[in-house]
């Protein structure tokens, strides 16, 4: 696998994570967002998925699924990554562990 | 069915069991069985109740359900589930098999109808990436609804598994020939995606 499939394939799983949080932001139905802002939620959420589908389909077109799937196991290190980044929450061990673990089990297949 | 027995015992004995049941028995008598299994030690009293509203309703609609657990009357204002097809961790199952299945339906539809510009009028009748469209849209709707009741950290730890699943669905159903070095690089990541599923439960719901 290449560098820039590499990211190719962040980007997909990336593009996932982010449909997926708009979709919860847009079903949570806040008293105070509006029927607007909910819409445009739903739109991002369905474009950043249809992105990712599309992606996954050239990536999967490539590379045999046992080989590709791992990767997926990188949304959970996106997420974890972001709530570090972004929510300031603290990394317990557990998590420096299992991220650890999801990057040296993806390095292992990257390379089988 | 372990649970009902216990509950119907402590039935027997005391002529209150709203009152005389103790709390230790009563959680024993709430808890899903196998669920300790998948939680780590520090369960918290949300996640072993919610998991006992859904058991009580699954299992009957008697009357001794709402007395084990109080809270299932305030949940659902009493209803009863009928159909075991409808119990949240039924739902969580199907919604796994699902994703894995989309996944090799998609990459069968890949494989086999795809042709190479995107915009060719026959990459529209692929029906194998229909299905395998089909199939996530399914997963997504079974996930959110056992969402609904069951706690993002258990639905996260099971959700784990997918990675065994996709690669033996991979090695049974397209013939990929898997490596041990790719078997011990799949079970990694599975392993990781368990010990970062509490976290990421968390960043899910802040997020």
């Amino acid at each position: 696998m290449t560098f820039f499939l590499f990211f190719l394939a962040l980007f997909s799983i990336a593009c996932s994570v982010t449909g997926q949080i708009f979709f919860k932001h847009a079903m949570a139905g806040h008293s105070e967002s509006s029927a607007s802002r909910r819409k445009l939620e739903l739109a991002g959420g369905v474009l950043a998925m249809t992105m990712s589908f599309f992606i996954w389909l050239v990536l999967l077109h490539r590379f045999e699924l046992s080989y590709l799937y791992p990767f997926e196991g990188l949304d959970k290190v996106l997420l974890a990554l972001a709530a570090w980044l972004i929510l300031k929450e603290k990394m317990s061990r557990d998590t420096w562990i299992g991220l650890i673990l999801i990057c040296l089990g993806t390095v292992f297949v990257a390379g089988s | 069915m372990r649970d009902s027995t216990l509950v119907q015992k402590s039935e027997h004995q005391t002529p209150n069991p709203e009152l005389r049941i103790p709390n230790s028995e009563r959680r024993t008598a709430n808890r899903v069985p196998m669920l300790g299994w998948l939680l780590p030690v520090d369960s918290s009293a949300g996640v072993r109740s919610v998991g006992a509203v859904k058991w009580d309703q699954f299992t009957a609609g008697t009357a001794a359900s709402h007395r084990t657990a109080p809270a299932a009357s305030e949940d659902k204002a009493g209803r009863e589930r009928k159909s075991p097809f409808l119990h949240p961790y039924f739902q969580l199952f199907i919604s796994i098999i699902l994703t894995a299945a989309s996944q090799i339906l998609l990459k069968i539809g890949v494989d086999t109808q795809f042709v190479p510009p995107w915009y060719t009028v026959s990459n529209f009748f692929a029906y194998w990436i229909w299905l395998g469209i089909l199939a996530i849209i399914g997963s997504l709707f079974c996930w959110l609804y056992a969402l609904k009741s069951v706690p993002l950290i258990i639905a996260f730890n099971l959700a784990a598994t997918n990675h065994m699943m996709v690669a033996v669905g991979s090695w049974l159903f397209l013939g990929e020939a898997i490596s041990a070095r790719r078997w011990t690089g799949i079970f990694v990541v599975a392993l990781g995606v368990f010990f970062v599923a509490r976290p990421a439960a968390r960043a899910e719901e802040k997020l």
